[in-house]
């Protein structure tokens, strides 16, 4: 490789972003709207203002947690696409406990429920990982069936023994949907500035803080080198003397346990109630995420901000030009499109 | 060159003429003005050792390679063959040692793809049934069902496909490559009955061995090819086995003077430090690759295993690191029965290991050359501290080996899918050396490393042997076995068939043995 290759590759994925962006525009020119209009709209919305970085925040912290473990699962090459379920599953550990929780000081009850939604994500996602170890049942499959045994247990909790006493009366809200009763106030993360509006709680600070950890997991720890060595290649792994099978439930925990402390922060920071409608998809952003920062948690971290600031924009525009939502749908499409594409020549010319 | 007029059988003339074909690959002269004729009508072996030419100037004839120089005459015409449709056109036709079917097809989806530009829109059985019905008769082929899927067959049935597909695309010169690799003794007899056939319809063969008795019972003439170049052709019944080891083999190499330690045979009685005992196990296609082995090892003695690739030393060598499963026999390091335990407990005695499948099982591709060295230090308390690992010890042991073994990296950040197969090979001898093991296996430690860090690595084999290290060495390279060993165990068809002490070796027995595998 030169060195204009390099260079090249080194911003491979934001020059990614601009062409799959460039794409975009021309399908807005077909439905006859002004491209840089839309931009505008989206960069108004998601940043413009202070609501919508706070908003913009909010929306990434789900997404870089469950990315963070993503990011570890994919470096040992162990495809966890159930974060989803893993996000669902360290919810509902945590509902019971925290209703409970009625008047424990924020200090004692924050920090075990923390660990608990860890530990429950966790032991969903270990689970393929021991199938896969054990019996070298594809990790691809399982975690994805299990996303929809978490989702039919959080439907079967909030309809049944977590269904709050005013659902239980035949009291909806407007969505209609069951949920639990509110967590307590002492469960509920301190926002961070004190205007109303901004929601942005210290899951931001926890994530942050994570993302640094998790690096130095990763790149520092013989732990996170075992991972990366049987990632690049198992076999080396198995002769090196490593435990794969061992590494595989280790890693499968993890990237579950991230995405468990994920369902706690939107739950004890967000949405305040289990709801039917609890999983809203960011275990397959978190994906997209987690490609898009190329299984870096530094990537992680700036691209879990782009995703939700082009979502949390996106409600601005459809709010203001009046194009639906779905618009991020097809751009984050075109930019995974545009940076397979770009790795597929680049892997070419490197012949 | 005319064929000699004492062809026993069918004396036709020359169907293919392959003229002073060279052929260069950065650092090895894989042919060297290669000259060879093939009659109409015979089976013609092609024998050598691994890496003597032989897939290279078959490659060259197939349009896989193009040739540096030579010419290629068929019939008597000059053809110019620039890539395999060429060669295909030609009627020359390659059956593999990897077979190359689709496996998910049928056997006639496979037919009808070969000759897929006069298929019709519409693909019908029908069309190919008889003629493969015609060609079946002719050669005295047994073929599976052409609704069958590939994968349902067993590896003889995929073969025989595979010729028949070549027949089925008009081949008028079959090529191959190793054929009786994949198949069973019944299947061995029935390939050669049908090869018979073959080249009664004045099809000709040739037919790809290292394997004396296969020459000797499957050929009419025979060409052996060593380091590159043809070393005669000679009509099979003419010719001894230990006639041709000698071509192949070259009888001019004895044992080098290399340090052999002065105590040798003399001093105290050494301890053993491997012992199998009738040790068997299977190859990755299910078939018995080491049967019955025993052998046993001594601290502060070279142990070489000398034996034609594919009897089984690969396998065994996995077998001794835990990375494959015996299914029968025991083995013992230091005393302890190790049968089938992990990797991980059999390097905790201090087995290190130099894996023949570099790529596979040596380095990890996506890290760094820095992070490669310490592959087997993870958890090592010198370099691990409460679970992190030591950036700078990691830096500083890094930097000591690529220097120590002259690995062609820059720095210890470099990541190893930049090095080129000799400075991996470096890479992962610095690694596996640079633990005093007390036992360690080393496959094919120098292959593709040149003279000058080949005889590097032989002193640092003697090194460890001086300093205590049982070295269990498995080589194709005779003349590094010779060179090095205390003693020398010739390993064919998955046994020790001879141990010798290499003071009292003689190359030409041990050739004998390596290729015909009885004594």
């Amino acid at each position: 490789m030169n060195r204009i290759e390099q260079k090249f590759w080194r911003y491979g994925t934001p020059l990614s972003i601009v062409i799959a962006l460039a794409l975009a525009s021309v399908l807005f020119v077909v439905v006859g709207r002004d491209p840089v209009k839309v931009y505008v709209s989206i960069a108004t919305g998601s940043i413009g203002t202070g609501y919508g970085i706070s908003e913009t925040i909010l929306d990434a912290v789900p997404l870089l947690l469950i990315s963070l473990g993503l990011c570890i699962a994919y470096k040992g090459r162990f495809w966890n696409i159930g974060a989803e379920g893993q996000y669902v599953m360290g919810a509902i550990a945590i509902t019971p406990l925290a209703l409970s929780f009625q008047g424990l000081p924020s200090y004692v009850s924050i920090p075990i429920l923390l660990i608990v939604s860890f530990l429950a994500g966790g032991a969903y996602g270990a689970i393929a990982g021991l199938l896969r170890a054990r019996l070298g049942v594809s990790e691809i499959i399982t975690t994805l069936m299990m996303n929809f045994i978490a989702i039919d247990i959080l439907s079967y909790l909030t309809w049944g023994p977590l269904m709050g006493s005013l659902e239980k009366a035949g009291v909806f809200e407007r969505t209609g949907q069951p949920m639990s009763d509110p967590m307590p106030l002492t469960t509920q993360l301190a926002r961070i500035l004190p205007q109303p509006e901004y929601r942005v709680n210290v899951g931001a600070i926890l994530a942050l803080a994570l993302v640094a950890i998790t690096y130095v997991f990763v790149t520092r720890t013989s732990l996170g080198y075992q991972i990366r060595v049987m990632g690049s290649n198992p076999d080396a792994a198995r002769a090196a003397g490593m435990g794969t099978r061992k590494i595989t439930i280790m890693v499968a925990f993890l990237s579950g346990g991230f995405a468990g402390l994920a369902g706690a922060a939107v739950l004890l920071g967000a949405a305040h109630r289990l709801s039917e409608g609890f999983a809203t998809g960011y275990g397959y952003t978190a994906i997209l995420v987690t490609l898009l920062g190329k299984t870096n948690p530094i990537g992680a971290l700036l691209a879990s901000l782009f995703v939700s600031g082009l979502t949390t924009g996106s409600n601005f525009m459809y709010r203001t030009i009046g194009l639906p939502i779905f618009v991020v749908d097809i751009i984050i499409g075109f930019i995974l499109l545009v940076m397979l594409a770009v790795e597929a020549v680049s892997r070419v010319r490197a012949r | 060159m005319e064929p000699s007029a004492s062809i026993n059988t069918r004396a036709h003339q020359t169907k293919l003429r392959m003229e002073r074909v060279t052929k260069t690959f950065p650092g090895v002269v894989a042919n060297d003005e290669v000259n060879l004729e093939v009659a109409e009508g015979e089976v013609h072996g092609l024998l050598g050792e691994n890496g003597a030419g032989k897939s290279t100037l078959m490659n060259i004839l197939t349009g896989v390679y193009k040739a540096d120089k030579g010419r290629i005459y068929l019939n008597g015409k000059l053809v110019t063959i620039n890539v395999p449709r060429d060669a295909l056109d030609l009627g020359l036709c390659m059956v593999h040692q990897q077979l190359s079917l689709v496996e998910r097809l049928t056997v006639g989806d496979n037919l009808i793809l070969a000759r897929i530009r006069e298929a019709p829109p519409v693909l019908d059985l029908k069309t190919i049934e008889s003629k493969i019905a015609q060609l079946e008769e002719e050669y005295g082929l047994k073929f599976p069902d052409l609704r069958t899927r590939v994968w349902q067959l067993s590896m003889g049935e995929r073969q025989r496909v595979e010729i028949i597909r070549a027949l089925y695309r008009g081949a008028k010169l079959l090529i191959l490559d190793e054929p009786t690799s994949l198949l069973t003794p019944v299947e061995v007899k029935q390939l050669a009955a049908s090869l018979r056939r073959m080249v009664q319809q004045g099809l000709s063969i040739i037919f790809i061995t290292h394997k004396l008795g296969e020459v000797m019972s499957f050929t009419d003439r025979v060409t052996v090819l060593r380091r590159g170049k043809a070393m005669g052709t000679m009509t099979t019944s003419e010719v001894t086995e230990s006639q041709l080891v000698r071509l192949m083999i070259g009888s001019e190499i004895g044992p080098r003077e290399l340090h052999r330690p002065e105590d040798l045979g003399q001093g105290a009685k050494s301890k053993p430090v491997l012992e199998i005992t009738d040790l068997s196990a299977l190859d990755d296609e299910g078939l018995p690759a080491v049967r019955g082995l025993s052998l046993s090892t001594e601290e502060r003695e070279i142990l070489g295993i000398a034996g034609v690739a594919g009897n089984g030393q690969k396998e065994l060598a996995e077998v001794l690191v835990g990375l494959r499963k015996s299914t029968g026999g025991k083995l013992v390091i230091k005393g302890r029965d190790v049968t089938n335990k992990s990797p991980k407990e059999i390097a905790k005695m201090g087995v290190s290991y130099v894996p023949e499948e570099r790529q596979r099982y040596g380095v990890a591709r996506d890290l760094s050359v820095g992070e490669n060295l310490i592959l087997k230090l993870y958890d090592s308390k010198t370099l691990t501290k409460n679970g992190f690992i030591d950036n700078s010890k990691m830096r500083t042991l890094a930097e000591k080996q690529i220097k120590e073994f002259n690995i062609a990296a820059p720095s210890p950040k470099l990541p190893v899918k930049h090095l080129s197969g000799g400075n991996l090979q470096k890479l992962i001898l610095a690694r596996e050396l640079s633990q005093s093991p007390s036992l360690l296996i080393a496959a094919q430690p120098t292959g593709g490393l040149d003279v000058g860090a080949t005889d590097f690595i032989h002193s640092k084999l003697v090194e460890l042997r001086d300093a205590g290290t049982s070295v269990l060495l498995i080589s194709e390279d005779l003349q590094e076995i010779m060179g090095i060993s205390d003693r020398i165990a010739v390993m064919s068809e998955g046994k020790i068939v001879g141990v010798f002490p290499s003071d009292r070796a003689n190359i030409e027995e041990i050739g004998l043995l390596m290729a015909a595998g009885r004594k």
